[in-house]
């Protein structure tokens, strides 16, 4: 195009004549339309981002879950080494190699309370040792029948009646020995079953002795012939408090606790 | 708007519910992994446990202290004079038991095996729990 003034060639893009240095107002007019758009744009990008944006209450949001999972992650990943470090017996790892001759070592010398904690120690599978495992659990049973019956007895012996606590886990324990979960296959484990003999022979004369019940009131404890049988909560119940009826009437005083 | 308003709402409420299952993941974690931290802290500490065990035995609580050793699997030989005090405890109980419902025959065994009972233990204060035990079913017979 041509400027106004001189006549000189000026680009459309050129505010003022290259030749004479005046206006170019076609250039001018260019220049501010370019400006007005760059400033528009820049409004409408500043807008866009505002909008996408999303709120606090969002964000906060965000952030607390991607918090929370890296937490769980961290807390489960130093939780497992924890584990592995402290016992990688409890994952069955570092097992001996003669761990069978061990197990039968155990049962053999009557060692039945370690024969318990060392298949759980290093995580023995009952199914592959049911001999061991059957007689580590009547075992099991019979250690809580004596510390619950311990503590009755040490009530006893201070003339108090044993805390009702103590009462009926010493009753429960009994019929437990007497109606084992795991039933005894004398044919197969006969040791097993002579041992569950003695343990059900001791809850009994403990029963009759210590608790003053009498052999009819404890039936309730024993298998039905078929071999069924049920103990509930509630007879075992009934139980305790004919016991502490019977301790009462011998003389002996209800429990502080 | 509304329908723009439902979904704002429903992903605050998939959002909620998101961080209210990793919290009970982590207190999940957290209590299955850390108890066992303060249980390690807690009564890995041999001097306690021993002065616990001591403490049991000196004031005549055999079945807590019977309790104890089996918690704890305490099968090592420094254990051994504490057990006796157990051994001791349940001889005694069984007696006290077969004697309560007249079976004396079976009363005297478990009399003669608790008087049996060798009372040379090395710690003092288990070698006396298993002397007054047996004092008790000498004065009983």
């Amino acid at each position: 195009m041509k400027c106004p003034y001189c006549g000189g060639e000026v680009s459309v893009n050129d505010v003022r004549c290259p030749y004479c240095g005046n206006l170019n107002p076609e250039g001018a007019a260019f220049q501010g339309e370019v400006r007005r758009r760059r400033k528009l744009n820049e409004y409408l990008r500043q807008k866009m981002r505002d909008q996408l944006r999303l709120p606090l209450a969002q964000r906060i949001m965000n952030l607390a879950i991607v918090i929370l999972a890296l937490l769980w992650i961290l807390v489960t990943v130093l939780g497992m080494i924890w584990y592995l470090v402290r016992d990688p017996r409890t994952l069955g790892l570092g097992r001996p190699d003669d761990y069978e001759s061990q197990l039968e070592t155990l049962y053999d010398e009557g060692r039945y309370d370690e024969l318990y904690a060392y298949m759980d120690r290093y995580s023995l599978d009952g199914q592959d040792y049911p001999q061991y495992m059957q007689m580590a659990l009547y075992y099991y049973t019979y250690t809580d029948f004596v510390q619950y019956s311990m503590n009755c007895t040490q009530a006893l012996e201070k003339g108090s009646i044993p805390d009702d606590f103590h009462l009926e886990y010493a009753i429960d324990s009994a019929a437990e020995l007497m109606q084992p979960y795991i039933p005894a296959y004398p044919d197969t484990y006969p040791v097993n079953q002579e041992n569950l003999n003695i343990y059900q022979e001791e809850a009994r004369t403990f029963l009759l002795g210590m608790l003053k019940l009498t052999e009819d009131e404890i039936q309730i404890l024993y298998p039905e012939e078929d071999g069924s049988g049920y103990v509930s909560f509630t007879e075992i119940e009934q139980l305790m408090e004919l016991a502490k009826e019977r301790l009462k009437e011998e003389g002996y005083h209800e429990s502080e606790e | 708007m509304n329908q723009k308003n439902n979904a704002h709402h429903r992903r605050f409420f998939v959002k909620g519910l998101i961080i209210l299952l990793l919290l009970g993941m982590n207190y999940l974690m957290f209590s299955f992994f850390f108890s066992s931290v303060v249980e390690d802290i807690t009564y890995d500490n041999e001097s306690r446990r021993d002065t616990r065990l001591l403490e049991l035995t000196s004031e005549g609580e055999y079945a807590d202290l019977y309790e104890e050793l089996n918690l704890y699997d305490l099968y090592e030989d420094k254990y051994d004079d504490y057990w006796d005090v157990t051994d001791a405890w349940h001889l005694y109980c069984r007696f006290r038991a077969a004697e309560e419902a007249g079976s004396s025959a079976e009363a005297e065994v478990l009399r003669s095996r608790l008087l049996e009972l060798p009372a040379d233990q090395e710690n003092r204060t288990a070698q006396t729990a298993v002397g007054r035990i047996q004092k008790l079913v000498r004065e009983g017979a």
